[in-house]
């Protein structure tokens, strides 16, 4: 192996869920050992997993402990079962899903699609040409309460007015833009004091931050366009606003006939340098979080194993030699 | 960064049928008027009118800062000036394309372009306009950056492998935010 050679290594608990592991630089190979079923006597389950670039995404090299003489058999993981590798600086939308039919007018909207295949609560979609919900087209939503194959939940989306079943596409967007904090979409904004917005997705600001409100000229409440505010109080989709808003126009989403329009944003103009035991934490400053991550899949046949499941992990990247 | 944090505006006086529309004139007078209404500074000076045949004087500019495929699209909006148009067409950018209105378009290869993210699937390219020191790169204190090369012999036995790296800490930052929009046009 050559000295330069880059090497990581790690450890963690199985939760039972797929593990992302962030890693330092791109790899070339990696190996995983499931420590538990491997001191576990006698007939078992996957001990080891092994990565090599070339190898299709969710996919691996797995060695069975299946007889009770410790035995090993060697395999490929089921297709979704392996290593996927990801980059979240690389291109963010995954593959288009055509299978649409309606966005309906409940509160919040519910999803009609033949196929919710890959889609787990909490992704992101975005939506193309959607007769009837053209105004939900190119801006992010963030989904929940998917039922297989039939529908899922927008529940951070306004209520709209739509005519009915349409054929449409929409397509995942897997990774959020690399740096924080991050521009978003606004769904909703109360007239109150204080007046509380809400986004399409989480947002992630933290309180403290500075956020300027945009684009919401389309969107009646023209008086608090351009207002800057200082976040008092966040949950994942809402963030509450030092901002009188009671005297303001209602917040209302231009109608599927108003495209085209420039969405509402709020966008972070300042930091908070929050101070937690006399230092200042930065949780806000700006940075690029993009990373390359190795995503294991869950599962007694899987690298991210059962639940407390401990779990060795070595990656690296290698000198590329052309055999052919 | 700019693409992740600053504030956009659609283009919608295009005819595409989609949203952002293709650019138009409307669109690029909205951005100067914001942007001077906003006391962004202009980052070039005018090009003063000199008495040549096709030319025309270039009002002092924002940059804006987008992609090459948006070349077209630039040529046929009212009042674009190629910079071939120029009075004195040494003053021009080697990346700059031309101007309309108050802006000087600079185009790049790599300029900003979000996939398949308009309202009907298509790129959406994101126009950068830009005041004087509205954005800026921030260094890290006490952190230089390196550029490192370790040649062959450090590799292996066989001396066959040379590495070359960098390493740095730094952070771009919008210094002020209402200086700073970003345009977003598809094709038309």
């Amino acid at each position: 192996m050559a000295n330069n050679t880059i090497t990581q290594q790690g450890r963690f608990i199985g939760t039972g869920n797929a593990v992302d592991i962030a890693l330092r630089s791109d790899v070339d190979w990696m190996t995983v050992i499931n420590a538990t079923v491997t001191l576990a006597g006698g007939a078992g389950s996957a001990v080891r997993f092994e990565w090599f670039r070339g190898i299709g995404d969710g996919l691996g090299i797995v060695y069975n402990k299946l007889a009770a003489d410790d035995s090993i058999t060697q395999e490929i993981t089921g297709a979704g079962e392996g290593f996927t590798l990801l980059d979240t600086s690389g291109a963010p939308d995954g593959a288009i899903n055509a299978t649409l039919t309606q966005i309906n007018g409940a509160a919040p909207p519910i999803v009609s699609a033949t196929s919710t295949a890959g889609l787990v609560a909490g992704d992101v979609v975005r939506f193309v040409n959607v007769p009837g919900a053209q105004q939900f087209g190119g801006i992010d939503f963030e989904i929940d309460t998917i039922v297989a194959n039939t529908s899922f939940r927008l529940p951070y989306a306004p209520t709209i007015v739509t005519t009915g079943a349409v054929a449409g596409s929409f397509y995942p967007v897997n990774f959020d833009p690399i740096y924080y904090p991050r521009r978003r979409y606004i769904s909703a904004i109360t007239q109150a004091n204080p007046a509380v917005i809400t986004t399409t997705v989480s947002h992630g600001f933290t309180v403290g931050q500075k956020i300027r409100i945009t684009g919401t000229a389309d969107f009646d409440m023209t008086e608090i366009d351009g207002l800057t505010a200082t976040i008092t109080a966040v949950t994942a989709s809402t963030i509450t606003t030092d901002i009188n808003s009671t005297a303001f126009t209602a917040f209302a989403w231009p109608l599927t006939a108003d495209v085209p329009f420039t969405p509402a944003q709020v966008i972070p103009v300042g930091e908070a340098a929050e101070i937690v035991a006399g230092t200042i934490t930065l949780d806000d400053a700006t940075e690029n979080q993009a990373e390359i991550i190795m995503r294991l899949a869950a599962g007694v046949n899987s690298p991210a194993g059962a639940l407390n499941d401990i779990i060795y992990w070595i990656a690296g990247k290698s000198f590329d030699v052309d055999n052919d | 960064m700019l693409a992740a944090t600053a504030g956009f505006v659609n283009c919608v006086g295009g005819v595409n049928g989609d949203n952002p529309t293709n650019i138009t004139r409307a669109d690029v007078d909205d951005i100067v008027r914001t942007l001077l209404t906003n006391d962004a500074y202009t980052v070039l000076d005018n090009i003063e009118g000199e008495d040549r045949f096709g030319t025309a004087p270039v009002r002092d500019a924002y940059f804006a800062l987008c992609s090459t495929q948006l070349t077209g699209d630039l040529d046929n909006t009212g009042g674009f000036i190629h910079k071939n148009q120029y009075p004195a067409p040494m003053n021009a950018l080697r990346t700059e394309w031309g101007s309309i209105g108050n802006l000087r378009f600079l185009v790049s290869s790599i300029g900003s372009v979000a996939a398949n993210a308009s309202n009907l699937g298509a790129d959406v390219y994101n126009i950068f306009c830009v005041g004087m020191e509205a954005y800026a790169c921030i260094e890290q204190d006490q952190y230089s950056a390196s550029f490192i090369y370790r040649p062959p012999i450090y590799d292996g036995p066989l001396a066959l492998n040379a590495s070359v790296g960098y390493k740095f800490a730094e952070v771009p930052r919008i210094t002020n935010d209402l200086w700073v929009i970003n345009l977003r046009a598809t094709r038309s």
